[in-house]
């Protein structure tokens, strides 16, 4: 794990910002990735404090996964909550009942064909991480199996 | 029914503790435990998500000694709705919300939570952290440290190291860096045996003893680790003396520079803690510790201590 370089960070701000419009995102915070692409915010304090202690498992919270081959970047359900209204673009607004199917992580039939090729859903306050959009106007989103809801 | 379960060594020591009134806790352990949660103000606020659960035909009260904590009050699967998924709410046992008030972290307070996984009362200390200082959640077991994560990660907690270390060589490794410890120690669980009959079944003495002292080691160390003038609190959901007050005047027999605060908690039912127990006379200051039985407050039994580093 690593602390996220200025170029690197850079590289995420544009991917954030193209995708989503998201300006100098997680400004405030540290960012580190593992070598899974898996980039996790956390302060400045934290990594410290993890400086002096050994056994160190995890520190800070995965908020988004970067995938350098395809140069695509997705939000965890919690990176996009802790963005939230910084989020501009490619945000879908769900229904309860497609929530639900987010939540399981079943695709979703959007309404228009005018998003882009990655997606965030959100209901009311409530942000759900990134989807991909396939061809055929789904969203396909992106929910760790643990994270799903089990079905009825 | 569950009387069947308990063996003769148990009931021969239940009876022996003084003010424990056995035909109510046998009542207790025979009925479900009730339905706590903890609203997650590090997402949205409260009463947004409150909101959200009324709309859903849930209904809940306020449980007056933990800020954010609820009690459900209808017939309703939480854990398979999206606020749940999603870190909205915590479930959590709504007298297991006591210690984490009692620790009373604030913001910037780099706090050690020592036997964390799997994770509640972590979430519950990120919470009151506000974003702001260091939680340092530790487990030894690596395996419980998964739920430990995925709890964390759900609840959204960015200011967080989770570790694998036995918790006895913190003061080694960093000496007084803590302003505050919570050591949820490891224990024979007597306060939630309605969770698990099996608690009793498989209840014995010298399992109490190799548990009480593995408690007091991790007593000292979280002890040993916090910073003058800093603060940990020490509870168990158990109901035996050598796992609580005996522990806890081991340790103040060992350290001159450390004494028991009073810990208030608004509208908690519990008994003080004991003085005396088989001809020995314990230290007169565990009467400001908290002995809760299950039927105090209808809800899990538990032991909660804070103890102040003097500085």
């Amino acid at each position: 794990m690593r602390i996220l370089d200025h170029s690197s960070r850079k590289i995420l701000e544009k991917l954030l910002y193209d995708q989503h419009g998201v300006r100098d995102a997680f400004r405030e915070f540290v960012l580190v990735m593992g070598g899974d692409g898996k980039i996790r915010a956390t302060t400045l304090e934290t990594v410290e404090v993890a400086g002096k202690i050994r056994k160190v498992l995890q520190i800070g919270l995965y908020v988004a996964k970067y995938r350098k081959s395809k140069n695509e970047v997705f939000l965890s359900i919690d990176g996009s909550q802790l963005l939230n209204d910084q989020l501009t673009k490619n945000v879908v607004e769900l229904s309860e009942e497609e929530c639900r199917e987010w939540m399981r992580g079943a695709p979703v039939k959007l309404s228009t064909d005018s998003y882009g090729k990655y997606v965030v859903g959100k209901i009311e306050k409530i942000y759900l991480g990134s989807a991909r959009v396939s061809r055929d106007g789904k969203a396909y989103p992106q929910v760790a199996a643990w994270r799903r809801i089990p079905e009825e | 029914m569950i009387q069947s379960f308990i063996r003769s060594e148990l009931r021969d020591y239940l009876i022996k503790i003084p003010n424990l009134d056995l035909d109510l806790l046998f009542d207790c352990w025979s009925k479900p435990l009730p339905e706590g949660f903890r609203v997650n103000t590090l997402k949205l606020p409260e009463e947004y998500i409150l909101e959200r659960l009324r709309e859903k035909n849930t209904v809940f009260r306020k449980i007056s000694w933990a800020r954010y904590g609820y009690i459900l009050e209808t017939e309703f699967q939480l854990g398979t709705m999206i606020e749940h998924m999603l870190g909205l709410i915590y479930l959590q046992g709504p007298v297991s919300m006591a210690p984490v008030e009692a620790l009373d972290p604030s913001p910037g307070d780099i706090i050690l939570d020592m036997c964390a996984a799997p994770g509640s009362k972590s979430t519950q200390i990120s919470q009151l952290l506000q974003g702001r200082g260091v939680l340092v959640a530790n487990d030894p077991i690596i395996d419980r440290c998964k739920a430990l994560s995925s709890n964390l990660q759900k609840f959204g907690v960015y200011n967080v190291v989770i570790t694998t270390l036995d918790g006895r060589v913190f003061p080694k490794m960093v000496g007084e860096f803590f302003d505050k410890v919570l050591v949820d120690a490891p224990c024979s669980s007597l306060g939630i045996v309605s969770k698990d009959w099996r608690i009793v079944k498989n209840w014995s003495m010298d399992n109490v003893y190799r548990l009480s002292r593995l408690q007091l080691q991790l007593l000292r160390s979280a002890f040993d680790c916090l910073k003058p003038g800093g603060a940990l609190v020490y509870s168990t959901c158990t109901l035996t003396i050598e796992e609580n007050e005996l522990v806890v005047h081991n340790l103040l027999e060992s350290r001159d520079n450390a004494y028991i605060e009073e810990i208030k908690l608004d509208g908690l039912r519990y008994e003080e803690g004991l003085t005396e127990w088989n001809n020995l006379r314990l230290n007169e200051e565990l009467l400001k510790s908290l002995r809760i039985y299950p039927y105090h407050n209808s809800a899990e039994g538990f032991y909660i201590v804070k103890i102040r580093k003097s500085g």
